[in-house]
C-alpha cells in the first residue's frame, strides 16, 4: 500500500504499512457510533491457543490474535467475549441471546 | 431558569440551517470534502457553484443536461481516485467506465461516448496499465459505449497513488420524459434497484487492514440497460433517479427529499442487503445505508406504476433484486425516516464525516 | 437466520412494550437514565423509544469516555507526539475529538506521527518494532478497556521494553454517576446499567444506587430487546416499592465481575485524587493514572507536558444536560455556537451525548412514529 503524503513536510519514504488516516472512523459517529464510548466487545471462538494467548475467529470468518490470560484458561472451542484485543469474560454458552428467562442473581 | 426558545423554534431553526446553502468556511481541504456527504455538499455549493454560476450547473444533478440544436443532451464527468486499485468484483478502469456510463443512464440518457484522461504515478508497471485499459475497453463494450478520446498525464513518484483516472460522457435522450426532483411527489414509491453497500464493503476489506475474510465483492456494472427497459415500462411515470455511490442510499433519499421537498419514508426490512455485508458492516461498524454503491440507482416512480417498474428492472440482469423499500410523503419536509427492522424508527440524515474515503 | 436475530424481533418488542405501559402510574413522568454509549446507539438504531409509552423517557447520561477528556489533556497528546522520535498511537475514536488547538488528525496532517491501533497490544508491537523510538499509546476508556491497558503495561514490563509508555486518561464510571446523583437537581427514577463495563467490575458497585439513593439499577445487554425487558424490570421494581440492583444481561455479565481484569487493575493503575470531566467539572478519585510500581511506564513522568487546563466556555451547559435538569434544546448554546460541526461540550462532542443526538434525529426522535410502509 502506497504511502499517502500528508502534507510537503513529510517525505519519509517507509512504505510500511502504517494504518493511514484514511480510515479513521468519525469521532462517535452519528451512524457508527464510537467503539469505546460504545463499550463495544465481540463474542469469538477459539481456534487455537499459545501460551497467553489465542488466536480467535467471530461468526463472520475474520481472525485475531487475543490476550486471554484474564480470563481461566480456555481451549478450542471456547467462546469469549474480547474488547481491545483482551478476552474480557469467558462466555458460558454462545454468547447470543438466549430466551429472556429470569434477572439478577 | 425559562429556555430561551421552545423546543418547536429550535427545531424550526435547524431545518432553516439546513435548508440554507451551505457556507464553505475551512481554511483546508480534508478527506471529508471528498466523502460525498455533507462536506462534499458545503465544497460544491458553498466554494465551487458561486464562482461557476450558470443555469445548466444549478440543479447539480448526476448529468448536465443540455439542448443542441434541438437534440437533448446529457453530459457528465466523474474523477475515480480509488484505492486500491484493483479488489474483489473490479478494478478502477471498470469503475471510472461505469460510473460515468450510469450517471447518463440515471439522468435517462443512452450512453454514446466516453473520454478518458490517465494520471499515472512514475512507476507504475506496465503490466498494471495494461490490465486496466483492457479492463476499461470490456467496460466500454459491456456498457454499450466507446471511449472515444482521451488524455495521459505522467506525475512524480509519490505524487499520486499509483493512477488516476477522470472519465466524461455523453449521452443522448430520445424520449419525452423529464426526470429531476421537482417531479417526485408524496404518493411515489421508491425502488433500489438491488442489494446495498457490497461495494464500499469490498473496497474496505481489500485495504487490508482488518483480519476480515468475507465474500463480497463490489457491484460495478452498467446500467443502462435496465434504465432503458424501466423508462419504457413507465414513461413520464418515472419521476427521478439517482445512482447511490459516495454516501449510499441514505445520502440520495435525503437529496431528493430536501430538492423536491417532501418527506421519504423506508422499511429497513424491504432494503435489499446480503449477509455478508450486514455482517461485515458490524464488525466494521459502517452501516450499508450509507455505504457507497457503483451499481444500483434508487427511482421514484408514481405509485400506480410501481409494478410495472419492479418487474422492469428485475428483468434485466442488473435488477434481479430490486425492491420497493418505501414511499414519499408530504411529512416531513426535508427529511428521510425509516422503520428500523425494530419496529421503531430512526431518523436518515446524509453522510456527516468520511468513514470510507476514496470509495471511487 | 441468525439468532441475535430474535432478539432485535417487533413482535416480542410490542408485547413487551404493551407489558411496560401497565406498569406506569397514571399522570406520573419516568426518566430512566443510561451511562452507557452502546445503549445510547441501539436506542436510535433500532428505535427503542417507539416501543415505550410517552410517559417513560430515556435519559442519556455521561456514556463517552472519549468525549470527556478535557481539551487540555489532548493538548498534552499532540504535544508529546510532536516531538522528534515519537510515535502516538490510540484508538480511531480519540483522532477527531478537538482540543484547544486542532485534533490528532489535524496534528497528524501537520506532520506528527500518530497511528490509529485496535489495541494497547498492537502499540507494544509498534515500540518493538520500532526500538529507536518512543512509542506512547494514549489511553481511553471505561473500566472495560482498563484491562487491556493494564494487561499491555504487564507485558511491557516481563518483556522489558523500555520504549514505550501509556498516558493514562481512563475514568471510571462509579464517580460520574454519584456526581449526577449527589446533584441537588436530581430527577431520575432508575438506571440502565453499563454492560461491558459490568462484566468487569461486575454488579457490586452499583449497591449504593440503589441502597442510599433508592434509585434501581439493572444492567442491561445491547440487544433492543435486552432494552426493553431491562426497562420492564426497572418498572417492575417501581410498582412493587423495590430499590435493588438486577441483571439482565446475565449470559455475559457475572454478578462478582473479573477478578483477575480487577486485580491487574489494581496492581498497574492507582486512583487519581481528582480527574476533570469536560462537562462535569472536576470529580474525585474518578480516574486512574500508573501506579509507582510501574512509574518507569508513565508518559507523564517521561515526557513535559504543557499540563493547561483550557476550561469550557462559561456557556457550556452540558452538566445540566447530564443530569438529566435541562433538555438539549433548552441550553443557551444548542443550534448556534454549539452545532455537532462546532461542539463546545461533551454533550455534542460525542453523537452518543443528548445534544448531538437531538440534533441530527430532532423533533421526530421524541415522537412516537409509527410507520406502515
Amino acid at each position: 500500500m502506497s504511502l499517502v503524503p500528508m502534507s510537503p513536510v513529510q517525505i519519509s519514504i517507509d512504505r510500511s504499512p502504517r494504518v493511514s488516516f484514511d480510515s479513521v472512523p468519525e469521532v462517535c459517529s452519528v451512524v457508527e457510533g464510537c467503539i469505546t464510548c460504545g463499550d463495544v466487545a465481540v463474542p469469538l471462538t477459539v481456534i487455537t491457543t499459545d501460551g497467553s494467548d489465542a488466536r480467535c475467529r467471530d461468526d463472520q470468518g475474520r481472525e485475531e490474535m487475543v490476550a486471554v490470560e484474564l480470563i481461566d484458561p480456555v481451549v478450542p472451542g471456547d467462546r469469549v467475549l474480547v474488547h481491545a484485543g483482551v478476552a474480557i469474560e469467558k462466555l458460558a454458552g454462545d454468547g447470543l441471546p438466549q430466551p429472556a428467562t429470569g434477572s439478577g442473581e | 431558569m425559562p429556555a430561551q426558545f421552545t423546543e418547536h423554534e429550535v427545531g424550526e431553526r435547524i431545518e432553516a440551517m439546513r435548508r440554507r446553502r451551505p457556507r464553505f468556511i475551512d481554511e483546508r481541504i480534508t478527506m471529508a470534502h471528498g466523502a460525498g456527504g455533507k462536506a462534499s455538499r458545503a465544497l460544491v455549493e458553498g466554494l465551487i457553484v458561486p464562482l461557476l454560476e450558470n443555469e445548466t450547473l444549478a440543479p447539480l444533478s448526476d448529468a448536465a443536461l443540455l439542448n443542441v440544436g434541438g437534440v437533448r443532451l446529457a453530459f457528465t464527468t466523474d474523477g475515480f481516485v480509488v484505492r486500491p486499485i484493483r479488489f474483489p468484483g473490479g478494478s478502477i478502469g471498470e469503475l471510472a467506465v461505469n460510473g460515468t456510463v450510469n450517471d447518463l443512464a440515471v439522468s435517462g440518457a443512452r450512453p454514446v461516448a466516453l473520454s478518458a484522461a490517465l494520471i499515472l504515478e512514475e512507476g507504475l508497471p506496465a503490466e498494471t496499465l495494461r490490465e486496466e485499459i483492457k479492463a476499461m475497453g470490456d467496460a466500454a463494450t459491456a456498457g454499450g459505449v466507446s471511449v472515444s478520446t482521451g488524455d495521459t498525464k505522467v506525475v512524480e513518484r509519490g505524487s499520486c497513488d499509483s493512477m488516476y483516472i477522470v472519465t466524461t460522457g455523453i449521452g443522448v435522450i430520445d424520449h419525452d420524459v423529464i426526470l429531476t426532483p421537482q417531479r417526485v411527489r408524496p404518493g411515489d414509491k421508491v425502488l433500489v434497484s438491488g442489494t446495498i453497500g457490497d461495494h464500499g464493503v469490498a473496497i474496505m476489506l481489500a485495504r487490508g487492514e482488518l483480519d476480515i475474510e468475507a465474500d463480497v465483492s463490489s457491484d460495478t456494472q452498467p446500467l443502462w440497460s435496465m434504465v432503458d427497459r424501466l423508462i419504457a415500462a413507465c414513461g413520464s411515470q418515472l419521476h427521478c433517479m439517482r445512482d447511490a455511490t459516495r454516501g449510499g442510499v441514505a445520502t440520495v433519499l435525503n437529496e431528493i427529499a430536501l430538492a423536491a421537498e417532501v418527506g421519504v419514508v423506508i422499511a429497513e426490512d424491504r432494503v435489499p442487503m446480503r449477509p455478508e455485508v450486514i455482517g461485515a458492516g458490524e464488525i466494521l461498524g459502517i452501516d450499508p445505508l450509507w455505504v457507497a454503491n457503483e451499481g444500483k440507482l434508487v427511482a421514484f416512480v408514481a405509485a400506480e406504476a410501481a409494478g410495472a417498474a419492479l418487474a422492469a428492472m428485475r428483468s434485466d440482469p442488473a435488477g434481479v433484486q430490486a425492491a420497493i423499500i418505501g414511499e414519499v410523503r408530504e411529512e416531513p419536509p426535508g427529511r428521510v425516516l425509516s422503520k428500523t427492522t425494530f419496529g421503531g424508527h430512526r431518523m436518515i440524515d446524509m453522510l456527516v464525516g468520511d468513514p470510507l474515503p476514496r470509495i471511487c | 437466520m441468525r439468532f441475535v436475530d430474535e432478539f432485535r424481533n417487533a413482535d416480542l418488542a410490542e408485547v413487551l412494550g404493551v407489558e411496560i405501559t401497565a406498569l406506569c402510574e397514571p399522570g406520573r413522568h419516568y426518566k430512566i437514565m443510561e451511562v452507557c454509549g452502546g445503549h445510547t446507539h441501539t436506542i436510535y438504531r433500532y428505535g427503542v423509544q417507539d416501543h415505550l409509552p410517552e410517559s417513560i423517557e430515556l435519559v442519556h447520561g455521561p456514556g463517552c469516555p472519549v468525549c470527556v477528556i478535557p481539551m487540555g489533556r489532548v493538548d498534552d497528546g499532540i504535544a508529546i507526539a510532536k516531538r522528534d522520535g515519537v510515535i502516538l498511537t490510540c484508538f480511531g475514536d480519540m483522532m477527531r475529538v478537538p482540543g484547544g488547538d486542532g485534533s490528532f488528525l489535524d496534528a497528524n496532517a501537520a506532520g506528527a506521527d500518530i497511528r490509529m491501533v485496535y489495541s494497547p497490544l498492537d502499540a507494544l508491537r509498534i515500540a518493538r518494532e520500532n526500538p529507536t523510538k518512543q512509542v506512547v499509546f494514549y489511553a481511553i476508556g471505561f473500566e472495560t478497556t482498563a484491562p487491556s491497558t493494564a494487561l499491555t503495561v504487564l507485558r511491557a514490563k516481563q518483556l522489558g521494553v523500555e520504549n514505550f509508555s501509556v498516558f493514562c486518561n481512563h475514568v471510571t464510571i462509579i464517580p460520574a454517576i454519584k456526581a449526577i446523583l449527589d446533584s441537588p437537581d436530581l430527577r431520575l427514577d432508575a438506571f440502565l446499567g453499563p454492560g461491558h463495563v459490568s462484566t468487569v467490575i461486575g454488579c457490586r458497585p452499583y449497591d449504593f444506587i440503589s441502597r442510599q439513593h433508592g434509585k434501581p439499577l439493572v444492567c442491561a445487554g445491547f440487544e433492543p430487546l435486552d432494552l426493553l425487558q431491562s426497562v420492564y424490570m426497572i418498572m417492575k421494581q417501581l410498582k412493587e416499592g423495590r430499590s435493588e440492583v438486577e441483571n439482565q444481561y446475565g449470559r455475559v455479565v457475572d454478578w462478582d465481575g473479573n477478578p483477575r481484569a480487577l486485580a491487574i487493575m489494581n496492581d498497574v493503575f492507582a486512583l487519581r485524587p481528582f480527574f476533570e470531566w469536560r462537562g462535569l467539572g472536576s470529580i474525585a478519585h474518578s480516574a486512574l493514572q500508573l501506579s509507582d510500581r510501574y512509574a518507569d511506564f508513565d508518559a507523564e513522568l517521561r515526557f513535559d507536558v504543557p499540563g493547561v487546563r483550557v476550561a469550557d466556555p462559561k456557556a457550556c451547559q452540558c452538566g445540566e444536560v447530564l443530569k438529566g435538569v435541562l433538555k438539549p434544546w433548552e441550553c443557551k448554546v444548542f443550534g448556534t455556537a454549539c452545532t455537532p460541526e462546532t461542539p463546545i461540550g461533551t454533550c455534542m462532542v460525542s453523537s452518543e451525548g443528548a445534544c448531538a443526538a437531538y440534533y441530527n434525529y430532532g423533533q421526530y426522535a421524541k415522537q412516537r412514529i409509527h410507520l406502515e410502509v
